[in-house]
């Protein structure tokens, strides 16, 4: 049981903030709240907190790296709220599998756009991306959303590093894909301003 | 020894998607290539038309990074079948993983942990390999990590630690260089110590980048150029082992892909060809 | 020969016959697509290498023909400082490089774009400029299509040697076979209208409707693709292989990722639509209303991974290898 438990209460340790924080001030009380032996309640009291603490950020840092690959339109879009919101987000999420980093980036989306003080455009600039996510494991042919801000403008200008021009103007974002392929089609209509 | 007869392959990289077009006009400078076996484990369907093409092109070393053979609470059934179909379907030479847990309790560390260098973990990996290497054709190495956090209670040295583990399971290394070049700085031991320990003639397969300083720490971030003490070891090792394969292992901050290229040559000049008269500009 | 107006098939009537017909049609036009499909035996040959050193030239071609050479000769113009974009226009540049050191192709274009001279108008001033608006390049009035095409030969030939397009003994099959299916419905048509005014009924009209979508489907089925089903794959791999140097940061010219090879060997890839979002966006933009014969429909902004996605990463791949991390201490592992 000693191994099992020991990696139990380190992989918390490694990934649960408040319970870190908790475990780093006072190690003794926490440790007792696992069943752990005396002898591995002395061995995990000796861990060196600030390693601890390192190693711990340096795995939501990889999951923020990881998350800014798939979702860099929206990255660009919130700037460095960004990792401020991710590191936020982390703290109740922790995806697992093969494709962790995947349903990260799809949560952290969800994530987002429940956000009251995000600006909608950028809450939009997620759903796209999340939208995109989602189109690899679709067994669609046909993806049609409706955004309500110019998309194909707003990530050409957040490609350019340009002012984005948030007025309103209703799109409609098509993915389209023909049977046995793997390839999207995608193209941007944009309807009218609102 | 299984391990004998395996084929040398030479200096390979790491597949990232990030490179796959430069690779393509560069192929004749890459020897071989590693892959992330995650990354094709209930694949999207591009990943697959990936894999297939690159196959064609490379010989395909899978490298696992989520078996968690380390884990106290046993292996994940579901998941090594998806890992035993990809690799038995490939047929690579050999495959490789880490000695370390990634996940327990249910929960998905998101990354590689170390274990305590005790005799209980060295049954529990013990176990886990055993399990998995009959379901697996190809000879399997094992990779060293590297730690931030060492695991107190350490009944052995690492190198003692990972020895029993090679020896009981009959596998190969995979001997990364900077991972041992990071912990010898973070944990401050001596390199020549933890080769003395190893069994050298089992090293199939060296990994190799560069990291970053930050706070006092030797980061393993596999996001820049292989330091000159890792060329070093690299040169070392050559003299000491029969190495099959060096693989470049960048993951992150990619430069051109002609630096990636030349740090390629330089290891093949290391590691395959050391009567070569090597630019001392590299170390 | 009473049996030819007393059968099954005479006597039929109204929509039961109509029924009868759509499915034989249904299977006239699968038999024609199957047969003409299975003449094209190119993908029994190992498939194609893809090249380390891909000429952007063949692979525009084969992807679009001399419409795609001439957007990639241009893009080539402008990118070796020949030419210059206005708001619409293509427009030869002052202090230009010596034109005699450029392919005959690209040479050949640059010769008949500084002959030319158009009308723009730029922030209301009207002017007359030496070069041309882009779609002006295909109309069939200047030949510049024709003009290329002289050029293009030799990829023809070479794309026919590599079975990458489809050969004129598929194209003779699909031609015979078509016909064939098109004489059969038209010949069921004929006996059908012939029996029932015979029977002093004239209720065709419905089978007529039916009759010509059903040619219009069968002349869809047996035009054989330009591209063999070599050269189908072959495109595919090249786009799988360079997926990734569609990526924005590769095309734009300020980001130290910016190599300049990259744009014309992703252009000739992908097509035009990939430089949305880089640098040569202008370009995109203006090419792209002047698309007239690109083999694929759209732009390719492409989403989900693999394409390119208006620059943005890919999302299919599992992500993450063993180091990775960094700020703020990350990495950690093998």
């Amino acid at each position: 049981m000693g191994l099992t438990e020991v990696q139990k209460t380190l992989a918390l340790l490694y990934t649960n903030r408040e319970l870190r924080e908790k475990f780093l001030s006072n190690p003794q009380e926490i440790a007792k709240d696992f069943s752990l032996t005396p002898v591995d309640i002395e061995h995990l009291t000796a861990l060196s907190a600030f390693h601890l603490d390192e190693f711990a950020n340096s795995l939501q840092y990889k999951r923020l790296g990881e998350v800014i690959k798939v979702l860099s339109l929206t990255e660009k879009s919130l700037k460095s709220e960004f990792s401020d919101l991710f590191l936020e987000f982390t703290n109740n999420y922790l995806p697992s599998g093969v494709k962790k980093h995947r349903d990260d980036a799809l949560a952290f989306t969800k994530f987002i756009m429940s956000k009251k003080n995000i600006p909608d455009w950028c809450k939009e600039i997620a759903e796209y991306e999340a939208t995109r996510i989602e189109l690899g494991e679709a067994n669609k042919l046909l993806v049609i959303k409706v955004f309500r801000y110019p998309l194909k403008q707003i990530i050409q200008a957040l490609f350019q590093n340009e002012e984005i021009n948030i007025r309103k103007k209703r799109t409609l974002a098509i993915w389209l894909k023909l049977p046995s392929q793997t390839k999207w089609y995608h193209r941007f209509l944009t309807l009218f301003g609102s | 020894m299984i391990l004998d007869n395996l084929p040398t392959l030479g200096a390979g990289i790491g597949f990232r998607d990030e490179f796959i077009g430069e690779l393509f006009l560069n192929r004749n400078k890459v020897d071989f290539l590693e892959i992330i076996s995650d990354h094709y484990i209930d694949p999207h369907p591009i990943k697959t038309e990936e894999l297939a093409l690159i196959r064609k092109y490379f010989t395909l070393i899978p490298h696992g990074i989520n078996l968690s053979l380390g884990s106290a609470e046993g292996l994940d059934k579901n998941y090594v079948k998806k890992l035993a179909k990809l690799i038995n379907d490939l047929n690579p030479p050999w495959w490789s993983e880490h000695i370390c847990f990634t996940q327990a309790g249910g929960v998905d560390i998101g990354h590689l942990s170390p274990l305590p260098f005790t005799w209980e973990a060295i049954n529990v990996i013990v176990k886990n390999i055993k399990e998995v290497k009959q379901l697996i054709n190809s000879p399997l190495i094992l990779e060293n990590i590297t730690y931030m956090l060492k695991i107190p209670g350490a009944e052995m040295s690492e190198a003692e630690f990972i020895s029993e583990i090679l020896e009981q399971t009959d596998s190969g290394m995979l001997l990364d260089i900077t991972n041992l070049y990071i912990n010898s700085i973070n944990h401050k031991f001596d390199i020549e110590e933890f080769l003395a320990q190893i069994p050298l003639e089992r090293i199939v397969q060296l990994h190799f980048v560069g990291g970053y300083f930050h706070r006092g720490m030797l980061i393993d971030s596999h996001s820049h150029p292989t330091h000159k003490e890792v060329w070093q070891l690299m040169e070392r090792l050559s003299k000491i082992t029969k190495l099959k394969a060096t693989i470049l292992e960048r993951d992150e901050n990619f430069p051109k892909f002609t630096e990636l290229l030349e740090e390629l040559e330089h290891a093949r000049s290391i590691a395959f060809n050391p009567s070569k008269e090597r630019a001392m500009s590299w170390v | 020969m009473e049996w030819l107006t007393n059968n099954p098939i005479a006597n039929l009537h109204g929509f039961e016959f109509l029924g009868f017909y759509l499915c034989f049609a249904v299977l006239t036009v699968v038999t024609c697509w199957l047969l003409i499909k299975n003449t094209d035996q190119s993908n029994s040959l190992p498939p194609l290498e893809i090249p380390q050193i891909p000429d952007p030239y063949e692979i525009a071609y084969l992807r679009g023909k001399e419409n795609e050479v001439i957007r990639l000769a241009i893009f080539s113009l402008i990118d070796k400082g020949y030419l210059k974009l206005g708001t619409d226009y293509i427009e030869k540049r002052e202090g230009h490089p010596d034109p005699s050191l450029l392919p005959n192709l690209e040479k050949s274009l640059f010769g008949w774009i500084s002959q030319q001279s158009t009308t723009v108008t730029e922030n209301s001033v009207t002017k007359t400029i030496s070069g041309v608006k882009p779609y002006e390049l295909f109309s069939i009035k200047n030949g510049m299509p024709s003009r290329a095409k002289v050029y293009c030969e030799s990829y023809q030939n070479l794309l026919e040697k590599k079975r990458l397009v489809t050969s004129e003994k598929v194209k003779e099959v699909a031609w015979k076979v078509g016909t064939s299916g098109v004489l059969i419905l038209m010949g069921l048509t004929g006996y059908k209208i012939a029996i029932a005014y015979s029977q002093g009924r004239h209720n065709v009209g419905f089978l007529i409707a039916l009759t010509i979508f059903s040619i219009i489907a069968l002349i869809i089925a047996s035009v054989p693709s330009r591209l063999s089903r070599r050269g189908k794959l072959y495109l595919k791999e090249l786009q799988q292989a360079f997926a990734n140097i569609a990526k924005t940061d590769k095309m734009n010219v300020s980001s130290p990722n910016y190599d300049s090879q990259v744009p014309t060997l992703a252009m000739a890839i992908f097509g035009v639509g990939i430089l949305a979002g880089t640098s040569f966006s202008l370009f995109e933009q203006i090419f792209h209303r002047s698309t007239s014969n690109s083999s694929y429909a759209g732009s390719y902004y492409g989403s989900g991974c693999g394409s390119s996605s208006c620059g943005s990463g890919s999302s299919c791949s599992g992500g993450g290898g063993c180091g990775g991390g960094g700020c703020g201490g990350g990495g950690c592992g093998g």
